[in-house]
This record gives structure tokens, sequence and C-alpha cells, in this order.
């Protein structure tokens, strides 16, 4: 009697939490809710669905560095009703650091939506101000540098740097950029590489930016290639669906995508968060991801990381 | 400090203040639902919100659910997260004492004065706080989880031997996941469920609230505690003699591991639950409904709340996924945080402090009726509330990741739960070993790669992290050496109570 009624309100409870989905569509973000994808996910959606006329739901399947929902994703039907607002770690990094349940060929590029340059950051308080006396350090002894997780774009530009300019170096990951950050402040990491977002929220200095010309916000920082050091790097963001989609769907999802990046809101908290936007189509962003991972797996090979 | 009163003072703030307080109270209290889940629902919400409010309505569901923990930790034995673990240590024997009500409110009035001492730490020493924890490197973090660790013994409950295994199963759960040096999969048997490691909520909810629903449905009953209609009673001001002393200690053990990122709530609670353990003339009687041991928990877990916006305001650093939230909260609405904050935003910053204050206050005033709601709802027939306890248990298990494998993972951990009470193996110890487990591997392993792999460095890293060792050093060696000295001395066989208890539950 008593294990009765709790199976029975399992089943009522799973039964509705499944009805309810069918009707709308499924947007999958592959981090938790109120991460940096999600905020910006969330405001994309708003134009996104506008543009459709349709109700999405945002689903947030976090873990293991965002390979779950993407592969959540992968595995979906392919019939337009779950899309993934996907981040570059899931897509173009993750597949050649571990076994992913899905590769390159999973997925239906739809859209790219930003790509944000990242930078060179020390503490504010380092007597150094400019790469090359770290580039000097580098050779003399070591340098530090920090990360918020091995394989991340952080992880990647900064081992490519530390590669490409000859330098001893001892990578550290932390859980995030925020404790990250604390140990910059205490003199326990020399270097970090990451947005203009988190230049601009911490006592840190840019010494470079990883782009192929100086930002029109920043223009007292050099790229890296006027350094010598040919190096790009951002992330970025786009929309993808299961593999199979039929091409007159890809074609409308993408115009959508388009005017969500066009729409107001979109605009504003980029502005507000320093993320650059970047619309690309399908083909475009297809070919993107694929040279972008490609790209990706050298250095995570070059710095011995790759299975 | 005119325009902060009337930032604060206005019908939209007020109103948020009392329903996120009240939302987080019921959140924390259902089973399976914590923190992080209610942050997450209401976060949404506050994108069309003023600053002010929005800010209000989600510390409102932070403070309120941390405190909310402990009532169905002591009233149902399932506290629904690992902050509110060792609240059930003490309250649910005083439960099944029938001192329900009495228990919540030494909870209540601990949380309360925790919080609200805590407050007092954030307003008065944020940038000097805030500084000190960027002195804590990872080999200083890593000598603080060392520390943390040596309170297994204290939560043990009697069986030393099989707390410490539970220990290290816990630490050894912790390793399945991702390789945090190399981001390799590692002990995933090759499944991609596995590669995220075990969610902490899921198996926390399965260790405690579900072991606990199948244990009832077990032993049919027998043995869970008259709860039905219980109301807040608070303890007498002459019941709180010498328990003052536990009170503050706790409250500052709360504020100071609050201030380090990466710590936590459930690591401050843990800490304090050892110490107070240790320490107290009433330590033979911890575990079995001891009013001390629901103090040092719940003011320490409490104070963690307004000591966690010290690196997150003064530096921007968010120390958890709480306030990380709280951060995305203040990106969205415009503002950026970050170490210019506290100067850019001063009038913000101090209307986030009386709010603060206010929340403390008005959870006070609200777990006279809650608890009582909570009372009324546990009048329903014991297998509804068994029932209950196992819907909202795996509700909570889902909802964390939005991953269904969880709910496998939760109920699993149930299982495991009731044969771990079944043999009277301590849970607590597991949960400990996880919570503290991926930090202390990656503060080791940090430590090592700094160091070019020779760990005898982590002892010359300075006087912070040799303080620590040494307090750890002392924290496992002061029992053995009491333990030797009280059997050197007059042989009396009863006087080590630790191994009379049976453990377990």
């Amino acid at each position: 009697m008593r294990t009765k009624i709790t199976f029975a309100s399992l089943f009522v409870m799973l039964g509705a939490a499944t009805a309810a989905q069918s009707q709308t569509m499924e947007l999958v973000v592959p981090f938790g809710a109120g991460g940096g994808s999600d905020t910006v996910a969330r405001v994309f959606e708003r134009g996104f669905s506008a543009a459709l006329d349709r109700t999405i739901v945002i689903r947030n399947i976090a873990g293991a560095s965002g390979t779950i929902g993407a592969a959540a994703v992968a595995q979906a039907s392919a019939d337009g009703n779950t899309l993934g607002y996907i981040p570059i770690g899931p897509l173009a990094i993750q597949p050649s650091l571990r076994d992913t349940a899905y590769d390159l060929d999973s997925f239906d590029y739809i859209c790219q939506t930003t790509s944000t340059p990242v930078f060179l950051l020390q503490s504010a308080g380092s007597d150094k101000s400019e790469v090359a006396e770290w580039v000097t350090q580098g050779a003399d002894s070591r340098v530090v540098y920090g990360s918020s997780g091995p394989g991340t774009i952080p992880h990647i530009a900064m081992a490519a740097f530390a590669t490409e300019a000859d330098m001893n170096s001892v990578h550290l990951p932390f859980d995030g950029t925020g404790v990250a950050m604390n140990a910059m402040a205490g003199g326990e990491i020399d270097l970090f590489v990451d947005t203009a977002t988190v230049m601009e929220s911490y006592d840190v200095t840019a010494l470079a930016v990883f782009s192929a010309e100086r930002l029109e916000a920043y223009p007292d920082i050099p790229t890296m290639a006027e350094l010598g050091y040919d190096l790009e790097f951002s992330v970025w963001q786009g929309l993808v669906a299961p593999t199979g989609l039929d091409e007159a769907q890809k074609s409308a999802l993408a115009d959508a995508c388009s005017a969500a990046v066009d729409a107001t809101a979109f605009q504003e908290l980029a502005a507000q968060t320093n993320t650059g936007l970047m619309y690309r189509g399908p083909e475009d962003f297809e070919a993107f991801v694929r040279s972008n991972a490609e790209v990706n797996a050298q250095i995570l090979q070059d710095a011995g990381l790759t299975q | 400090m005119i325009d902060v009163l009337m930032d604060v003072f206005n019908i939209w703030t007020l109103s948020a203040l009392v329903l996120g307080t009240t939302l987080g109270i019921l959140i924390g209290a259902m089973p399976g639902l914590g923190s992080v889940v209610g942050l997450s629902i209401c976060l949404p919400f506050t994108f069309g919100m003023d600053v002010v409010p929005s800010l209000t309505l989600l510390l409102g569901v932070y403070c309120g659910s941390v405190y909310g923990g402990s009532i169905s930790a002591v009233l149902v034995n399932s506290p629904g997260t690992p902050q509110a673990a060792a609240t059930a240590l003490d309250g649910y024997p005083m439960a099944q004492n029938g001192e329900g009500g009495l228990a919540l409110g030494w909870a209540t009035m601990a949380s309360v004065i925790g919080g609200l001492i805590s407050c007092a730490v954030l307003i008065l020493a944020a940038p000097q706080l805030s500084r000190f924890a960027t002195s804590f490197g990872s080999v200083q973090v890593f000598a603080l989880i060392v520390l943390a660790l040596t309170c297994i013994a204290a939560v043990s409950h009697g069986n030393t031997a099989k707390g410490l295994l539970m220990g290290v199963i816990g630490l050894m759960l912790a390793l399945v996941g991702t390789d945090p040096v190399t981001g390799a999969a590692r002990f995933t048997f090759g499944t991609q469920f596995l590669s995220a490691g075990f969610d902490l909520i899921a198996v926390v909810i399965g260790l405690f609230a579900l072991s606990e629903a199948f244990w009832r449905v077990a032993t049919g009953n027998k043995e869970t505690a008259k709860v039905s209609g219980v109301r807040l009673r608070l303890p007498s001001l002459r019941a709180w003699k010498g328990r003052v002393r536990t009170l503050l200690r706790s409250s500052a053990i709360g504020s100071f591991v609050g201030a380090l990122p990466g710590t936590g709530a459930a690591t401050a609670a843990f800490i304090s639950y050892a110490f107070a353990r240790q320490s107290s003339p009433k330590r033979d009687n911890f575990g079995k409904g001891e009013p001390e041991g629901i103090v040092a928990a719940e003011s320490s877990n409490n104070a963690v709340t307004g000591s966690a916006m010290i690196p997150t305001l003064a530096l921007g650093i968010p120390g958890d996924v709480v306030t990380a939230i709280l951060l995305s909260a203040l990106v969205v609405q415009g503002i950026t945080p970050g170490v210019r904050m506290m100067s850019e935003n001063l009038e913000l910053v101090n209307a986030i402090f009386v709010v603060l204050i206010l929340i403390n206050l008005v959870m006070l005033v609200l777990a006279f009726p809650l608890v009582r709601i909570f009372g009324k709802l546990l009048t329903v027939p014991q297998h509804i509330v068994t029932a209950g306890i196992i819907v909202f248990g795996i509700l909570g298990a889902v909802t964390v990741r939005g991953n269904p494998m969880d709910v496998v993972v939760a109920v699993a951990f149930g299982a495991a739960g009731l044969l771990f009470r079944l043999t009277g193996f301590p849970l607590a110890p597991l949960v400990i070993g996880l919570v503290l487990g991926p930090q202390f591997e990656q503060t080791l392993r940090r430590g090592l790669l700094l160091h070019d792999g020779n760990f005898f460095a982590f002892f010359t890293a300075g006087p912070l992290a040799m303080i620590l060792f040494f307090c750890a050093f002392v924290a496992v060696t002061a029992p053995i050496i009491g333990a030797i000295r009280r059997r050197g001395g007059k042989s009396a066989p009863d006087t080590n109570a630790d191994n009379r208890e049976t453990g377990g539950r």
C-alpha cells in the first residue's frame, strides 16, 4: 500500500513533465542556469522566439564541461524541435580532449551569434608592463599561468603562446574564472587569458589582445601579431541542431537567428557584457567550427593533452 | 544614507524581501530543493525588476534556503542540502525525543544570530578580509581542507574506523568524472554520464532524504519522530548559558570560511560542529540531541551567507555557484561586478548591507508561521510523508543539472544509505569526503605543480599554511592523547563515551 502510493505519485509526476515538453521548442544550454552562456542564451531566446513566433523553453543540461548537454542535442530527433545554444568548448575543444558521445558530424550548423576576442592579462600590481618581459622571464626561469579549467580557451590560448614564444610555463587549472582571479590577486599566477568582461571586472591589466586587429574599444592594446606572435583566439557561441534537419527548416531558423542577433535587447546585453556580436550563416558557421576545432586539437596535442 | 533607505524602504523592495525569504525557507525546507535550485528558479523573474528589489529577492531566497534546510533536517531527518547535514546530527534526535519545536528554536536563533554577526563582519571588514583571502593560495587552501577533513572523526559517532572508511569512500567518489588538471575522463567505465562526476546534491538527496524514506518503509515508521503539529519554541535565556561561546565561535568560523572563495556553508558547518564537539563540556551528548550541536552547525552555515558577499562585493569573485548567480543578476542589470564595484556603486552595496540585516530579522518572524505550516503538513499519515520525501527528493535531483541520470544516482545512494544505516556506518563522513574531495585534489595538485612535485615544500610555504597544518595535527592527536591520559589516570572504563554509541542514525 505504502509503496504503491509512492510509485503512483512518481509516475504522475514524470508523465506530467514529458507531456508539457512535446509542444514547444526546446533550446538546450549545456551549462547551469545563471552562468555566462545561460545569460546570453536567455536574452537571445527572446528575439529568436519572437522571430519564429514559437514558444521556446530553455533547458539547462550541465556537466562534464558542457558535453552532456551537447550530447543531448546530438541525440535528439532532427525535427527542429530541439536545438542547442552551444559555446566553443563542447563543440570545438572537448571532443579532442575526451571521448564524447558526438563529433562535429553529429550536428547541423544553423548560425553563429557571438565572437569575443580574448586578452592576455596580468595582475594590476605586477612590476612588468609588456609581453617581452614575461617572455624573458619564461626563457630564464618560468611563468605560471592560470586557467578556468583544462581545455578552456584561457588554457589553449596561453599554451599556444608559451609554445610560440618558447617559454617555460606551468599551467594551474582552477575551478572557474573567479577562483583564478583570487590566485592572480594573491600572486600565485602571473598570466591569464580572458575576455574584456573579466579584464574590466578584476584588478588586472591587459598586455595584448588575441585578435587580427586592435579593438575599437581598446585602441591602446596591441595585438599579439604586432608583437610577433601570430595568434588569434576568441570565445564564440552558436546555434546547432541534431544532424538531418531539412534545408527549408534550416534556412528559416537561420533567418530567425539573424533577426535575434539584430534585436535591441541582444545588442544591449552584448554592449553591457563586452560580448562581440558575430552572425555567420549555416555554411560559414560550419566551416568556421571545423577549422577552429582543428587548430585547437593541434594545440592540445602539442601540450600533451589529447587522448 | 537617505538614498539608501529610500531604496530599501519602498513597497517593491519590502515585498521582494518578504516573498524571497518565505520562498527561500520553503524551498530550503523541501528535502531535495536547495539554494541553487531556488535561485535558478527566481533568476529569470528578476530580469524585469529594478536592481535593489531583484537582489533583495535573490538574497532572501539564498539566506532563507540555508536556514530552511534545518526544518526538514530536524523534523524528518532529511537535509536536502549538504549544508544542513550537520544540523540533522543533533536536531533529529531532539525531535525523536519530542523536542522538535525546541530544536528548531535553537536552529532559528542560531541562524539569525550567525547571519547578523556575519553581516557585521561584512560591513566592517569587507575590504580587509577580501585582501586577506587573496593570501590564501593553493597550498593554504589545501591546509585548510586538511583541517576540515579532521572533522570526520567528530561526526563519526563513536565508531571512528567506520567513519574514516566512509570519509575515504567519499573522497574516492569525488575522483569520478573529469581529471581537473588534464581534462581527461577517469573512473567512468566508458560511460558519458559518469564523465560529469557524481552530483553532490543528487548524492546528498539519496544518502539522506531517500534513505530516510526507505528506512521508514523498512522499519514500518516505528522510529520516526512525533512531529505533527510541532510549534516553534525559542530556548530560554538561561539555556544559552555555556552555549554562547559555541555560538560566537561558530559564527566566526562561518564568517571566515565564507570569505574564502571556493569553500562554502557545508565546510563551515562541519568544521564548527567538530570544534564544538571537541571543546564542549557536553561533548558526550553530541549526536544524541545536544542543542549545542545544532547551534554550532546552524550559526556557522548562516554566517557564511553574509561573508560570502565579501569576495563577491569587494573583488567581484564569486566563491560558489550561489554568488555566481547573484553576480550574473547584477550583470543583467547593467552593473559590472568587480574590484571597483564598492567604490562605483556604493549606494547599491549599502542597500545590500541593509537588506541582509533585514532578511535575518524577517527570517526570525517568518519562522513561527512557516514551522507551524510544516507541522500541520506533517499531520498527514506517515506513509504520505514518506512518499512526499521521495517525490521532492527525486524532483530535486533532476532539477539541479537537468540530467535524468541523476535520479538513478539519487536512488542508488538511497539504497546504499539504507544499507549503511542498517550496518551502523555513519553517513555524514561520506558527504564530507565528497564535499571536500574536489578542493582537496585540486589544491594538492596545483601545489605540487607549483613546487615541482615536492610535497615537503608545502610545510615551508609560509606561516599561514604552517598554522593550519598545526591545527590539523592538534585536531587529530588531541583526542588520542586525551584518551590515553584518561585511561592512564583513574581507570574508569566508561570515561571514553565515544565507544558506547552505535552510530549510524
